[in-house]
């Protein structure tokens, strides 16, 4: 999914315009949803997240400086938002439950229990990639955005992108291997007991 | 290996990883279009008027500023960084309100809002506000209304002020109640709606006045009415309105005996509101249950001069 959101747009909701501001909440809000459960790993509510990023994003938006680079800022502010969310889910995890924990929205009941697991393993991999790497796997693996478009929502260069993203992969199929996450090795896993 | 070798068996190496990886994520779930719903009436919310930052605010909020970077020059240099001052006028026009950085009021009533960026604080005079705080990020956001402290500890809820008290609805996260009159705050979370009663008698009147108007039991009514009694002294108008009420309610709730003697202390007294509608309900009261012989000279007398009242007096002979 990607995000179309022209300078003229932001220019509008800048100067107050309702209608600019609402279209662009209503365009980015599936993606913000997207990055904030996927980069948020297990124990952080992608809702309140979201909530927190459109906060931010209309309370702020009149101080971005260059229309343009909209998708990049909105990305800077959701990765805060996540960063700060998964502190405090790591601070609830050690502290005990100071806070109602979020329903998570992965599990379903009518999922094969099979499937599921191998979902519990990816979110687990995913959360334990550093955020560095977890954030270029999403964008190119799950959401399958091109490097350069990668390398302009992080505001990094193509290289640094092109490194995380083969340790992100690497370090990915390490601990994929590891829990045994191949369909094959899983097969000869469940034989040989 | 030559180069040419090794440069492919690299990219072939970075297409399999490319293919597991993206593999097991395709085991992920696509996001729930209901969580996608919410989520965009949540910031849709926000998003419905523009942050509105009018004139008047902005030089209030200068001065304000002027003032302290007068008085920060007059102490001595702080190279800590203050959190700005904020103050705003909040009127019945339901725009979205950005009060802070991180901070987003829907007020449809009217307030004040003063304090800092991280420490705003809101007095809420009547009407509905919506606010909406960033998580997270330090900021701490206090209502005040006359019967109620709200904290803020998680992000979104409403306060609603009016004659029946304060109502506060959390959407999302936690906030702490404190209702006046000395009681503990406790904490609110989605789902349930907390209100704090008026703090006076006439505004336990009006709360019972409106209970009445919205069909509320009985209990609910004569409730408010007791607790408005609480805080109307003797001699206070108020207090003669709010005993006239808890007749009537009894009266209509079927509480006869309870409403007869409720009215006969009244009548005693030295009460000089609602005398007229509470002799009426006495009259109307005793004539159902042992007929004229209960129409006590009093209440005839408090009568002699209602002209609809007329036809039940000279039914039982008070009048010729």
């Amino acid at each position: 999914m990607s995000l179309r959101i022209s300078r003229d747009l932001v220019e509008r909701a800048q100067s107050g315009d309702t209608g600019a501001l609402e279209q662009i909440v209503d365009q980015s809000v599936p993606l913000v949803l997207g990055w904030c459960s996927r980069l948020g790993g297990r124990g952080v509510d992608g809702e309140d997240a979201t909530h927190d990023v459109f906060v931010i994003v209309v309370t702020r938006i009149e101080g971005l400086r260059d229309p343009d680079r909209f998708p990049a800022w909105l990305y800077g502010v959701t990765r805060g938002v996540v960063r700060r969310h998964r502190t405090r889910a790591w601070l609830r995890r050690w502290l005990g439950p100071l806070e109602r924990e979020p329903v998570s929205p992965r599990l379903h009941p009518d999922d094969d229990l099979a499937a599921r697991e191998v979902r519990e393993h990816v979110w687990e991999i995913l959360d334990a990639l550093p955020l560095e790497q977890r954030e270029v796997v999403v964008l190119a693996d799950l959401e399958e955005r091109s490097l350069p478009e990668i390398a302009e929502l992080l505001g990094v260069p193509l290289g640094t992108v092109k490194s995380r993203l083969r340790l992100g992969r690497e370090r990915f199929r390490a601990l994929a291997r590891k829990r045994k996450l191949d369909p094959i090795e899983r097969h000869a896993a469940r034989e040989a007991l | 290996m030559n180069d040419h070798d090794r440069l492919t068996s690299e990219i072939k190496e970075e297409l399999l990883r490319a293919r597991d990886v993206k593999g097991w994520l395709s085991s992920l779930p696509e996001l729930d279009t209901r969580a996608i719903a919410r989520a965009r009436a949540d910031a849709r919310a926000m998003a419905g008027d523009p942050p509105r930052t009018s004139l008047v605010p902005k030089l209030v909020a200068a001065a304000i500023l002027a003032c302290a970077a007068l008085l920060a020059l007059r102490v001595g240099p702080d190279h800590r960084e203050a959190p700005r001052a904020v103050a705003l006028e909040l009127a019945p026009s339901a725009a979205v309100t950005a009060a802070a950085p991180g901070v987003v009021l829907t007020p449809n009533g009217v307030g004040t809002v003063s304090g800092t960026e991280k420490n705003v604080v809101i007095d809420w005079q009547s009407g509905e506000l919506g606010v909406s705080v960033e998580h997270g990020a330090g900021i701490a956001l206090t209502v005040h209304t006359r019967e109620a402290d709200v904290r803020v500890v998680g992000t979104v809820f409403e306060v609603d002020r009016d004659v029946r008290g304060t109502r506060v609805r959390v959407t999302r996260g936690k906030v702490a109640v404190q209702c006046g009159g000395g009681g503990e705050a406790f904490l609110v979370v989605p789902g349930v709606d907390v209100t704090c009663m008026p703090l006076s008698g006439a505004g336990n009147l009006a709360s019972a006045r409106s209970l009445v108007a919205a069909g509320a039991p009985a209990d609910e009514v004569l409730a408010a009415i007791d607790r408005g009694l609480g805080f109307a002294v003797e001699g206070d108008p108020v207090r003669d309105e709010l005993q006239a009420l808890r007749i009537e309610t009894l009266a209509n709730d079927g509480q006869r005996d309870a409403a007869i003697a409720a009215a006969r202390r009244f009548l005693a007294t030295g009460a000089t509101l609602r005398r007229a509608e509470v002799a009426r309900i006495l009259l109307r009261l005793d004539y159902e249950i042992v007929g004229c012989a209960a129409a006590t000279p009093l209440v005839v007398g408090e009568l002699q001069t209602s002209p609809e009242d007329a036809p039940l007096l000279r039914a039982c002979g008070a009048l010729p």
